[in-house]
């Protein structure tokens, strides 16, 4: 499992490399072969030398020099030449690329008739997207049997791998219910999903809503809760029975009562389930809360199951004891 | 209808089609550049097809790529000036939003067809100096031959 993860990981580096101008893309295949797929993102600034996060470090590649020209090529072949196509996504603060991978970018706005646009772009965020599939095997399962249709969270800070986890945890999910998926940011299809039915490119409270209407689903999955839009048309839909698989960002099952946008959903009780995603160097450890009837702030419960994700390194020993399982390595 | 007057017709004819294709499809460059197969004539269509593939192609910017591509507009009979109103397209195309990149193909389009004026004007002109040289030298030979 853990080989066919490297490869498929290796592959998707091959493919997020290939949008960089040639002086750059051949610095990427100067990192270590075995180095490589663990890039979590390629960084561009002009003026700077090309960076490279691995494990949430980032590193500068030496002897490479990030140009204007270079930011305007990116951009580019990301948007294969046809930059107003992707305006709307633009103003949303990045762009998903085929193969799932996202551009972040960074910029001017300037105002025209039709509203905000992004000009002379300054740096670039590429974020490489890995299907990984597998590694929420053991987890989804697990969920499976406590219940495959209710509602779960997936919560942590950016780029620990919340879109991975939801986009297996889907496959996985849809053995045992019907999972329908509103792919607003087109970052989960294009990967093994199993039996999902996805919806991709629209709005999030308009897709739940069609979804509802034409697929019948017992669960459907959303990538991060931004507005109060997409909070309103989930806990509208859940009066109908359907459960929720979404991610949100935080770092500590805290914030959930310290956002308010979180906070109406949780103390709606559509979500009684929350994975608290972290990093451990090349491994996510996945911890489960469930919250009481109680509904004090703090009744959410550390649950005694915690998961390993991912392939990698060993996490380091655990702090309470609690029982660690290992999904999607071997 | 000389090779210029015919190629600036077809490149207003072209550009037209981009124009549209951009603001109320979003369609897709490359989309957008086979389209023009049906919509104008086949050098000036294999230009754009061209400028777009290479640039695709070689992960160029499509103003480098279309500068690859510059002999042939010259050889269609365009002017520098005409060709530097096709190059201030091929600068913004695709790389600005929809209403950037129109409002530059609307500049662009404004000249050429002040260059096809013009050169309408030119040829009719030309046309009364021919006809009026003709009639006199029919008469002079008329004249002579009496």
């Amino acid at each position: 499992m853990k080989r066919i993860q490297e490869r498929e990981a290796m592959k998707s580096y091959i493919l997020a490399a290939g949008l960089l101008p040639e002086s750059l893309w051949r610095s990427a295949f100067q990192i270590p072969e075995e180095d490589r797929p663990w890039v979590e993102e390629f960084r561009l600034r002009q003026g700077r030398p090309m960076a490279v996060v691995t494990s949430g470090k980032q590193q500068e590649i030496p002897g490479t020099l990030v140009t204007k020209d270079d930011l305007e090529q990116v951009t580019a072949k990301a948007t294969e030449l046809s930059y107003h196509r992707y305006e709307e996504q633009v103003r949303e603060g990045f762009i998903t690329v085929r193969g799932g991978h996202r551009l972040g970018l960074c910029g001017r706005w300037s105002e025209n008739d039709r509203g905000s646009v992004l000009t002379d772009v300054t740096s670039v965020n590429l974020r490489i997207a890995r299907p990984l599939t597998g590694i929420a095997e053991e987890l989804g399962a697990f969920l499976a049997s406590r219940g495959a249709g209710e509602s779960t969270l997936i919560l942590s800070p950016p780029g620990v791998g919340k879109t991975t986890l939801l986009r297996d945890l889907c496959r996985v999910l849809s053995r045992s219910v019907r999972v329908c998926v509103a792919d607003c940011r087109c970052e989960l299809g294009g990967f093994d999903l199993g039996r999902c039915d996805v919806l991709r490119g629209g709005q999030k409270d308009r897709d739940i809503e069609l979804l509802l209407r034409g697929m019948s689903p017992e669960l459907i999955a959303v990538d991060e809760i931004t507005s109060k839009r997409d909070a309103e048309a989930m806990l509208e839909a859940s009066y109908t029975g359907v459960g929720f698989l979404a991610t949100a960002h935080g770092e500590q099952i805290g914030d959930l009562t310290r956002r308010p946008l979180y906070r109406a959903l949780t103390d709606s009780g559509l979500f009684r389930r929350v994975l608290l995603l972290s990093r451990q160097g090349r491994t996510r450890i996945c911890q489960l809360y469930e919250r009481g009837n109680d509904d004090a702030e703090d009744a959410w419960c550390l649950d005694d199951h915690r998961f390993v994700l991912g392939a990698g390194a060993e996490p380091e020993p655990g702090d309470d004891g609690a029982s660690a399982r290992t999904a999607g390595t071997d | 209808m000389t090779a210029r007057q015919h190629a600036l017709r077809e490149q207003i004819k072209a550009l037209q089609v981009i124009k549209t294709e951009i603001l109320f499809r979003r369609a897709p460059l490359q989309e957008i550049a086979s389209r023009l197969e049906h919509a104008c004539d086949g050098r000036t269509a294999d230009f754009y097809r061209l400028t777009v593939q290479t640039a695709l192609k070689k992960g160029m910017t499509l103003q480098s790529s279309a500068l690859r591509h510059r002999g042939r507009l010259h050889r269609m009979g365009l002017n520098k000036d005409d060709e530097s109103a096709i190059m201030d397209v091929l600068q913004v195309l695709g790389k600005y939003d929809g209403a950037a990149q129109a409002e530059t193909i609307n500049r662009s389009i404004a000249r050429l067809e002040r260059s096809l004026a013009a050169l309408r004007e030119e040829s009719a002109s030309k046309g009364r100096l021919y006809r009026a040289i003709g009639v006199t030298a029919g008469i002079t030979l008329a004249l002579i031959v009496i």
